[in-house]
């Protein structure tokens, strides 16, 4: 299991996710996983996300590149809010890529949209 | 018929709002259905994706675990369209931030409308999932899904379900929630099945979508409906099923489009040239791309711009109502220009009619913007009636022909210098206080026109005499009657003023007017006898006698002229004498009988 901080948890001027094509100002350098990966998950990091403002939406989009990250395709776009939790885990919101892209290697990114200032961050794990 | 999985895509998160993107874009009017299975138990918000028609997804079904606090929901779309741009997207929005995980697949030749049959079971604890079997007929689609409460993590999931795919799963179990969905093409009864890593309570679901009929099964089915294929799967894709009564051949149905259908969705042009579809309000003129199929009668929406048309055969026999955001410039033929009847907008300029046909034979209301000087050809712009504006200006107007015609009201703005030509001069132009006499240098007209003097005119600049003489200029404080240099002016009678001084009259003939004399005028200043002699001027204090120089007027006794002095005065005085005494009676009368 490797986890590394793709985003340092910092406070952050407002920004647009964008797209695969045109990200936005928050966008993560390109992480590889095998073929074999069972699970990529990206994970908020903050320690003032339960008293951050929580109509601030943050928006997270993963992207994939099947050819080194010369071209990029967006998987997955998730929402959240500060002070919103994992209902389960408890822990601060998460996603991942859809298991049914972990067959193949490849390489994920992560874009970061902010609809006002934020301190936060984001750390991925590839089990 | 059967049914192909098209396209797919997933996505895993703790989110509200979790949106899926398909890699490839599946066709449009595919029918999508979405396995969802999330820590949660209220039903989605929304499922919705982001095709030019927004499909809202419909639930379908649902199994709600309230005791584990997770749910599983199936929902399904028909006939999606896809955007005009970029990927398609669908996008499960709870309520708020949620474990989900979803995925959707995008089905040729499934179908409309729900599953066929569907199945269910739990909460059961065990370790093995099972929805329990549904399902008849042969080629259906078969979606199942479950979901457990183990905390186990990474939790084993494997299938027990034969020959089904394992489209998505979660085996994070601590903080997300753990499951998996497979789907499987395939006949009769099915059971979707898994067996997991730990005996925890899990609830299944199973839904079973039917094919569509295929077009060769044409025939009598009391008192079921007959359902009518197009040969291609595109075309099929996009026209709802037509029922009939009775059989027939295939190539008669005619296909009624619905609300979702888009016009470009259909590439095929045999299709689409020999259909009539009702159009809808989100189709455009630009999905039809051959001339062919554009000649259909289609109702014009408000996105549609006369501009997609580009050949002009179609746009001459289509009556177009003409929407705000058209341009006159948009049509660049004439002959379409000239046949059709546009509303002028706001925003149209004459400019953009380049044609002077097209100008001439069109009434368009002149707008604030247009100016005069678009109409370069003198024939377009007489015949018109154009009222002039606030920045039109004379100039503009080269052509004297135009000019002369028409009835402009003069502006504030505008010079008479700007009229070069004497016939335009005959106008009755209102002067305005700006205007000099100086500007109009013909003759002809200054003479011609009356011009109320202002108080900035000066003679001077009138220098022709036959104007001078003939109007009646005021004078004003500043003239002086040097300025008048010609003789025949002099004849004039002008009111003399305080300033004037009679020396100023240097020739003899004006000299000889009735001028009043001042208190400052002197007999010195008259020169010559003649004059001198022919004036009755009353003897001011400041006259000499001295100045009296020629003899003639002081020697001449009947000169009847009334010489004043003291041989004068003796003579009266010795005719009274005369008279009263007798002796020296005057017979002859005058002062020599008085002897010495």
């Amino acid at each position: 299991m490797a986890t590394v901080t793709v985003f340092p948890n910092v406070s952050r001027a407002a920004g647009d996710v964008g797209s695969a094509a045109a990200p936005g100002p928050y966008v993560t350098a390109a992480q590889s996983y095998a073929g074999t990966a069972t699970s990529v998950v990206a994970q908020i990091v903050s320690t003032t996300w339960a008293t951050d403002d929580p109509t601030v939406v943050v928006t997270f989009a993963l992207d994939r590149s099947l050819d080194g990250g010369a071209t990029w395709t967006e998987v997955e776009v998730a929402q959240t809010n500060p002070q919103q939790v994992n209902p389960k885990g408890g822990g601060l919101p998460s996603f991942q890529v859809p298991s049914n892209l972990l067959g193949t290697p490849a390489s994920v990114r992560v874009r970061l949209g902010l609809s006002a200032t934020l301190k936060m961050g984001m750390s991925a794990t590839i089990v | 018929m059967s049914i192909t999985i098209d396209q797919k895509a997933s996505a895993q998160g703790n989110s509200a709002a979790l949106t899926a993107t398909y890699s490839v874009n599946p066709a449009a009017g595919d029918k999508v259905v979405v396995a969802i299975w999330a820590f949660a138990t209220a039903n989605p918000s929304s499922v919705k994706d982001n095709g030019t028609s927004v499909t809202t997804f419909t639930l379908d079904r649902s199994k709600i675990d309230s005791t584990n606090g997770f749910g599983l929901w199936v929902y399904y779309g028909d006939n999606v369209s896809m955007p005009a741009s970029g990927a398609y997207k669908v996008t499960v929005t709870f309520g708020s931030t949620v474990d989900q995980n979803f995925y959707c697949a995008a089905l040729l030749g499934a179908a409309t409308g729900a599953s066929t049959a569907t199945a269910s079971a739990g909460p059961t604890t065990s370790t093995a999932p099972s929805s329990g079997a549904t399902g008849t007929g042969t080629g259906n689609y078969y979606i199942g899904l479950f979901s457990d409460a183990t905390s186990l993590t990474p939790e084993t999931i494997n299938n027990n379900w034969t020959s089904s795919t394992r489209e998505l799963t979660q085996t994070n179990g601590s903080t997300q929630q753990a499951g998996a969905c497979n789907d499987l093409i395939g006949d009769g009864s099915q059971t979707a099945a898994w067996s997991i890593g730990d005996s925890v309570a899990w609830d299944a679901l199973l839904a079973v979508y039917a094919a569509a009929p295929s077009a060769g099964t044409v025939g009598w089915q009391p008192p079921q409906q007959l359902y009518y294929r197009l040969p291609s799967a595109r075309s099929r894709a996009l026209f709802a099923q037509q029922t009939y009564g009775s059989t027939g051949a295939a190539t008669a149905v005619a296909n009624v489009v619905t609300a979702t259908d888009s016009l470009t969705g259909l590439t095929d042009t045999a299709t689409r040239g020999n259909q009539s579809f009702l159009r809808t309000s989100s189709d455009t003129l630009t999905g039809l791309s051959e001339t062919v199929a554009r000649l259909v009668t289609l109702l014009r929406s408000p996105a549609d711009t006369v501009s997609t048309p580009t050949d002009s055969a179609a746009r001459a026999s289509q009556g177009f109502t003409r929407t705000a955001t058209d341009t006159l410039a948009s049509l660049s033929e004439s002959v379409v220009r000239a046949a059709q009847s546009f509303l002028r907008s706001i925003s149209d300029t004459l400019t953009g009619l380049t044609d002077s046909a097209s100008r001439s034979n069109q009434a368009f209301t002149r707008s604030p913007s247009d100016t005069l000087t678009g109409l370069t050809d003198s024939a377009a712009r007489s015949n018109q009636a154009f009222s002039r504006s606030p920045s039109d200006s004379l100039t503009s107007i080269s052509d004297s022909a135009a000019r002369s015609n028409q009835s402009f009201l003069r502006s504030i703005s505008d010079t008479l210098t700007g009229l070069t030509d004497s016939a335009t001069g005959l106008k009755v132009l209102v002067r305005t206080a700006t205007d000099t006499l100086t500007g109009l240098t013909d003759s002809l007209t200054r003479a011609a026109m009356a011009f109320l003097r202002s108080p900035s005119d000066s003679l001077t600049g009138l220098t022709d005499t036959v104007a001078r003489a003939a109007q009646p200029f005021l004078r004003t404080a500043s003239e002086n009657l040097t300025g008048l240099t010609d003789s025949a002016s002099g004849l004039k009678i002008l009111v003399r003023t305080a300033a004037d001084t009679l020396t100023g009259l240097t020739e003899a003939l004006g000299r000889q007017l009735s001028l009043p004399r001042t208190a400052t005028d002197s007999l010195t200043g008259l020169a010559e006898t003649a004059v001198r002699a022919a004036q009755s001027l009353h003897r001011s204090l400041v006259d000499t006698l001295a100045g009296l120089t020629d003899t003639a007027s002081s020697a001449g006794p009947n000169s009847g002229k009334p010489v004043a002095g003291p041989t004068r005065l003796l003579g009266a005085v010795a005719n009274i004498l005369g008279g009263l005494f007798g002796a020296n009676r005057n017979k002859g009368g005058g002062p020599n009988n008085l002897g010495g």
